[in-house]
């Protein structure tokens, strides 16, 4: 069956209808509309990760460090220095940016297996250095951070933020799907393929490894930085090797090498504990590791492909 | 356009390639045969700078040692694998716009919102050159071998590439599809570009190329016309008896 352009248009319609009303339908259970906040930033974080791995077929397992990197810059910048919002967050982009070059040397070198133990040393180093430096508040954390603003407006309220992160989600979700479909993306996705036919082809494979890693990295420094805005509080504990492992999980029961993948696996990760609910909430742990187990054996496209068997089952 | 002066390639203890010369001149089709394990990839693998090697190799004029292999594309040599090297999870499209690569710039910012733009007039010359436009949108991974045989050329002739060096393209192809495959090779070399052929089906070679040099256990044993090879003595013996067919 060929799927029509009208009724794929007419799906994508009710899901934006859908994703648009949520907060509407939740408004008398704030909370959940908290917890999918959360899962959008996370899921930025994982489109980055996402990148890196599934398309670049690099591996990271220092994510969190460039979150930490990116929500401490901008945290600082505007507390300590009074920056601009704005421009705070800009920086955490950057400085994230800077330390995915230099997590990203390593992939010059070392592949799979090792190159996964050298991101981990050097990402977890971000935690304890945190840890140690007065400025962040060391192990004190840094609290009341300023929340949220669009210039003049204070995006204070649960469902503001809902609006606002899913217009910065969409905005990603579009430049790296551009990004993937362009001359750079696919000289990373060769890259991933064959080096060396990438090479023949005149791609520089070094430089492409590096701008992934870079690209990542800025991506899961948005992520930071709008977290500390959103959640108010860091500590670096919550950006050591577990959490980079989470983003990891996420990323495989999402979907590897997909663009919406990242974004179910997030949401999946961040709602499941909520959903089991009460005194069952360890379970969520157990039902995060067979999902991972699953999603590897049966949807090796993770939650995505159920997206995909849905979408052919109702023709779209 | 490419001279090989005394090129010796060493793996620990094998010598792959003994003290070769080779001169490929512009606009021709130039054989490079031999029995298996006779050195010919390793021969193109130290042009595109992938194994250690020592003597020269001149790419019109110019030494290549050192030069990073992406480079080579850029100055105008391609080549495809000879166990066939497709981006399996790419298109059609994709794969040829990969080897577009060096002829392309990229704006990263307009990347990012898609406006960045295709090289379109080459895409569409090279998919109709080699008859592959319907198969433009087709994923790379559930077409026949031979079909993707096509692509690699197309990939790397899109570039305009000065020397193309190709190993084994008949290897895989049904009898049926070997004209056409001649017939491409011959309209690459027509549109302006050099060629250096490894192939090891001899009816092949002896029809299409201007001149052979073959190689056995690392070394050049002959060089001439398709029709001085076929009657070398040497060349016979390398074979061991295999049938050489002159063309014309
Ligand atoms: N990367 C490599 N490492 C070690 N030995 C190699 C390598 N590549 C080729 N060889 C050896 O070099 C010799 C020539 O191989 P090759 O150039 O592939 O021959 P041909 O293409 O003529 O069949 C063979 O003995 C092969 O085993
Ligand atoms: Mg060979």
């Amino acid at each position: 069956m060929v799927p029509s352009r009208g009724r794929r248009l007419t799906a994508n319609a009710v899901l934006v209808a859908l994703v648009l009303l949520v907060p509407l339908i939740f408004r008398t259970k704030p909370s959940i509309i908290g917890y999918l906040n959360i899962a959008m930033l996370y899921a930025l974080a994982t489109q980055g990760l996402n990148l890196l791995m599934g398309f670049g077929g690099l591996v990271s397992l220092g994510h969190a460090a460039f979150m930490a990197i990116g929500g401490y810059t901008a945290a600082v910048l505007v507390m300590t220095y009074h920056v601009n919002m704005f421009l705070a967050v800009v920086a955490g982009v950057a400085g994230a940016g800077l330390f995915g070059l230099v997590i990203g040397f390593p992939s010059l070198r070392l592949s799979g297996f090792y190159l996964a133990v050298a991101t981990m040393a050097l990402g977890s180093s971000v935690a304890d250095v945190i840890k140690r430096l007065t400025i962040t508040g060391g192990d004190y954390g840094l609290s009341n951070i300023p929340s949220l603003r669009l210039g003049p407006w204070k995006l204070v309220s649960d469902a503001s933020r809902y609006y606002f992160f899913v217009i910065i989600l969409a905005l990603v979700f579009l430049a790296v799907r551009n990004f993937l479909n362009s001359r750079s993306g696919r000289a990373v996705r060769a890259v991933h393929d064959s080096e060396m036919t990438a090479a023949a082809m005149g791609v520089n494979v070094a430089a492409y490894k590096l701008i992934t890693f870079i690209f990542a990295a800025c991506i899961a420094g948005l992520s930071g930085a709008l977290y500390a805005f959103t959640i108010s509080y860091l500590h670096p504990t919550n950006f050591g090797l577990t959490f980079s492992i989470g983003l990891l999980s996420m990323s495989i029961i999402g979907g590897l090498g997909t663009i919406i993948g990242p974004i179910l696996g997030a949401v999946f990760w961040v709602m499941l504990p909520l959903i089991i609910g009460g005194k069952l909430t360890y379970l969520a742990t157990v039902i995060f590791g067979l999902s991972i187990i699953g999603s590897v054996m049966f949807l090796p496209k993770g939650l995505s492909d159920l997206v995909t068997r849905i979408q052919t089952r109702l023709k779209l | 356009m490419l001279a090989i002066e005394n090129l010796t390639v060493r793996f620990g203890g094998v010598i792959a390639v003994k003290a070769l010369n080779l001169t490929v001149e512009e606009g021709e089709i130039h054989a490079l045969i031999g029995p298996n394990g006779a050195g010919k990839t390793t021969v193109f693998n130290a042009i595109f700078q992938v194994v250690p090697y020592t003597g020269g190799i001149l790419f019109a004029g110019r030494e290549l040692r050192g030069l990073p292999r992406h480079r080579l594309a850029e100055i105008g040599v391609t080549r495809t694998f000879q166990n066939l090297s497709i981006f399996p999870s790419m298109t059609v499209r994709e794969n040829i716009l990969v080897g577009a690569h060096s002829k392309t710039r990229s704006r990263f910012v307009a990347e990012l919102f898609g406006v960045s733009g295709e090289p379109k007039q080459r895409l569409t010359d090279t998919l109709n050159f080699f008859g592959l436009s319907p198969l433009s949108p087709a994923y790379a991974a559930v077409l026949p071998y031979g079909t993707l045989k096509t692509v690699e050329l197309a990939r790397a002739f899109i570039s305009s590439p000065k020397l193309i060096l190709l190993d084994e393209p008949a290897a895989g192809i049904p009898t049926s599809e070997k004209g056409a495959l001649k017939a491409v090779i011959r309209k690459m070399r027509d549109a302006g570009t050099t060629i250096l052929l490894v192939e090891h089906d001899m009816e092949l070679v002896m029809d299409i190329s201007d001149s052979v040099t073959v190689m056995d256990f690392g070394e050049k044993i002959a060089e001439g016309t398709p029709a001085q090879i076929s009657a070398d003595r040497r060349v016979i013996e390398a074979y061991l008896g295999e049938e050489i067919h002159a063309a014309s």
